[in-house]
């Protein structure tokens, strides 16, 4: 009996324990589960945070931002995002490739442009406030990348590049202008205009693109030159005027790159008077190409081509093969690609196209097999006098404008899903076009070559491009309502002479970086 | 013994009434427990789809507006046939930057549901929903579900000056933001304005950062209660409304310098 009266009263003690005891575990439990879900809610308020503020920093990898600035718009980011960002708890690293280890996150080979961005926070406690849990330290980190540059530099070295000079003064002779100055005492060699000022706002350009050190460079650049259809070269940085070389290069070395672009020298064939073949520079007694012809007293006439005249075809004479240029831009992205970089394409001419890449069946001696290329045979300028109507491959009309129009399809629709309105799959690279000088807006109003809707070949053709490369669609051109042809629209530009080059490859360069995030 | 026997039950009683008082309250804990459970999940899940989309709309240009297809149809007017935002249809066609948002917001809920009630605007040929959609006409009245959407641009002059966009001209638009129910076809009522105003975008900025742009994209959602238990709906509204937002760079809104002719 009172054994059994002891155990009622130790059981009623017990109930009161336990229920006690679990109250305090339960109400642990809502504690945790309260702050433990303040504690995820603020955790992805920072990875949110944190993500804004890689974002922010990526869109800073560009022309002429410090890394004072990268931080700033990072820390702004995370700010706006609601965090405290005046402790010194955000950190925004990009590689440094001086460290003694560098950050192999960061310091990738090929390098990238990597940003990586860390923000640490104390989130506070309710519930466990109590228990002296004050904060449950937080850490979110975020990478982000912005995309490194391939850029195609497609230039025009065709004779015309002399055409600043007055008709009839020695220096319209690319021979003549291209041996001026061989020291470069202005810092570029040669004399010829706008030629020099062509080379000068390139150099500008990529000392914009190439901005670092070639160890450590993100971004790549290629030249291409045209003149004719079998003077058209991938640019090699040893020998930049070899018009031979079929391999194509990409530089990654800011000097390398300008050196290039310095010894460039507008094309000049043989003279009409030589030993050589003027087309092809080998020995030869006919001459079959354009040839730079003198007077009796040695006086520069300008380009000519005797058999052409013989043959009454002239179509081997012209030399501006923008199709061919573009051509060789789209297969450099095909060389040694890089499929998450952005492809970039910058074409500058100052004509109308001309002249076209050989066909596999033209033989250059052989008039029977002209047209070179394929130039429709009964028109001067390798060109049909209906700029507006395009003709497909094959078509006895098929010009060298409709040749340029397919290769700036090649370039710059999409590989996949290309727009209705594009002839072939593409490269899918952004191209830019810049028309140089008045023959880009020339319609030959009131001559033979007069373009039936008076509208000028050589813009007509540029703003196709660059409405292709502008997003791919040929369909949709940013300049359809511009009827000034010297108007800039979305990626056209026009510069009357070679003075106005620099502020176009300015901006060509702004809108390239802010591109970036394609 | 006869007595002892009745003294028993003395302790047991104290017992159930010790169990009578406490378990009300257990019941209470346990229940808020499990119904802020859900809305947690249910923020956190929303907090991911707006972070997921408002990234994925940082790359895109916030001043593209639709333009006629190659068919010569404008979409997301409602002709011809089905292309009414937000269906999948517009959904998928739109290039319009503030739908094209709003589409990604649901569909990245889409991606993350069941956790999110939503309305289902299609369904399949067994009847379970393959898209749906933010409801604008959940939630108690004048306070209904919303999405909205603004961009800034920021021009770092001393002091800052910030232009929001769209215009309130467009009718859609201005310091309220743009909103998802004034555009959803067949709504067409604005149910919620922007918690951010330009001023206090404006007072969040870093003086040295450069020029640059930024969207705000908010989700305002009713969360209802799965419990619907009184002792709580006496004390936490129900429907909750829950607010969260993403703000995040977006490079095409960054004020660019006026080109030289």
């Amino acid at each position: 009996m009172e054994s059994s009266h002891a155990s009622q009263r130790r059981s009623r003690g017990q109930a009161l324990v336990i229920i006690a005891l679990a109250f305090v575990g339960l109400l642990a439990f809502v504690g945790l589960t309260v702050d433990l879900g303040y504690y995820f809610i603020m955790r992805g308020n920072l990875q949110r945070a944190t993500d804004a503020g890689a974002l922010a920093a990526a869109a800073q990898f560009r022309e002429g931002r410090t890394f004072a600035e990268m931080q700033a718009a990072a820390l702004e980011a995370v700010r706006l995002n609601g965090f405290d960002t005046t402790a010194g708890n955000v950190l925004i690293e990009i590689c440094d490739p001086t460290a003694t280890t560098p950050d192999p996150e960061l310091c990738t080979n090929p390098p990238r442009k990597l940003v990586r961005v860390t923000v640490n926070a104390n989130i506070n406690t309710i519930f466990f406030n109590l228990m002296g849990f004050n904060s449950i330290p937080a850490k979110t980190v975020a990478t982000s990348e912005a995309a490194s540059m391939d850029v195609v530099l497609v230039i025009d070295v065709s004779e015309s590049m002399t055409f600043e000079a007055a008709s009839g003064t020695p220096l319209r002779d690319p021979y003549y202008c291209n041996h001026q100055d061989p020291g470069g005492a202005d810092g570029y060699p040669g004399e010829c205009q706008p030629f020099e000022k062509v080379k000068e706002a390139a150099v500008n350009f990529i000392s914009k693109i190439l901005d670092n050190n070639a160890a450590f460079e993100q971004d790549r650049i290629a030249i291409v030159a045209f003149s004719d259809g079998v003077h058209t070269w991938y640019v090699n940085p040893s020998s930049p005027n070899n018009t031979n070389n079929t391999t194509p290069v990409w530089i990654s070395d800011q000097g390398t790159a300008i050196n290039a672009i310095k010894q460039l020298t507008v094309y000049e064939p043989g003279t009409c008077q030589g030993a050589t073949d003027p087309y092809t520079n080998s020995p030869g007694t006919t001459y079959w190409g354009p040839c730079r012809n003198y007077d009796s007293s040695g006086n520069y006439t300008g380009l000519y081509c005797p058999a052409c005249d013989a043959n009454a075809e002239w179509s081997p004479y012209m030399t501006t093969n923008i199709g061919g240029g573009l051509k060789r831009a789209g297969n450099m992205f095909a060389v040694q690609t890089r499929e998450d970089a952005l492809w970039i394409t910058v074409l500058l001419t100052d004509g109308l196209a001309n002249a076209t890449d050989l066909e596999n069946t033209d033989i250059y001696t052989d008039p029977s097999t002209w047209p070179i290329g394929f130039c429709p045979d009964w028109v001067n300028l390798c060109q049909d006098n209906d700029t507006t109507t395009r003709h497909v491959s094959g078509n006895g009309q098929y010009d060298a404008d409709d040749f340029a129009r397919d290769m700036a399809d090649f370039v710059g629709c999409f590989p996949t899903n290309p727009a209705s309105a594009c002839a072939n799959p593409g490269q899918g690279s952004v191209i830019f076009t810049i028309g140089l000088g008045p023959e880009v807006t020339n319609d030959y109003a009131g001559t033979a070559l007069e373009e039936v809707n008076g509208i000028p070949y050589g813009a007509n053709l540029l703003r196709y491009i660059a409405a292709v490369g502008y997003d791919g669609d040929p369909a949709t051109d940013p300049c359809a309502s511009y009827s000034d042809y010297t108007a800039w629209c979305g990626n056209y530009y026009y510069s009357p002479s070679g003075s106005q080059l620099n502020r176009v490859f300015e901006d060509i360069a702004s809108r390239i970086f802010t591109r970036l995030r394609k | 013994m006869k007595l002892f026997r009745f003294t028993i039950p003395r302790p047991r009683g104290q017992s159930l009434v010790e169990m009578a008082i406490l378990l009300p309250i257990l019941l209470i804990l346990l229940s808020g427990l499990i119904e802020f459970g859900f809305m947690l999940n249910e923020y956190l899940t929303l907090q991911d789809g707006v972070r997921n989309a408002a990234r994925f709309a940082s790359d895109s240009d916030y001043a593209s507006a639709e333009t006629v297809d190659t068919t010569g149809d404008l979409p997301c007017d409602g002709v011809p046939g089905n292309d009414v935002f937000p269906q999948p249809l517009c959904c998928n066609r739109t290039t319009d930057f503030y739908r094209q948002t709003s589409c990604l917001v649901n569909q990245e809920l889409n991606l993350l549901a069941p956790a999110v009630s939503t309305l289902c605007l299609q369904t399949d040929a067994s009847g379970d929903c393959i898209y749906s959609v933010i409801d604008p006409n959940s939630g108690p009245n004048g306070n209904k579900n919303d999405i909205i959407l603004s961009v800034f641009s920021v021009e770092q002059n001393n002091p800052p000056s910030v232009l929001r966009f769209p215009p309130s001209s467009t009718g859609n638009g201005g310091e309220a933001g743009w909103s998802y129910a004034l555009a959803y076809n067949g709504y067409n009522t604005r149910n919620q304005n922007s918690a951010f105003s330009s001023a206090d975008i404006v007072n969040r900025l870093n003086a040295n950062a450069p020029s640059t742009g930024f969207l705000v994209l908010e989700l305002y959602y009713n969360y209802d209660q799965k419990l619907k238990l009184p002792w709580i709906t006496a004390f936490v509204p129900d429907p909750v409304r829950l607010h969260v937002y993403a703000i995040m760079p977006l490079v095409s809104a960054e004020p660019t310098p006026t080109p030289i002719p």
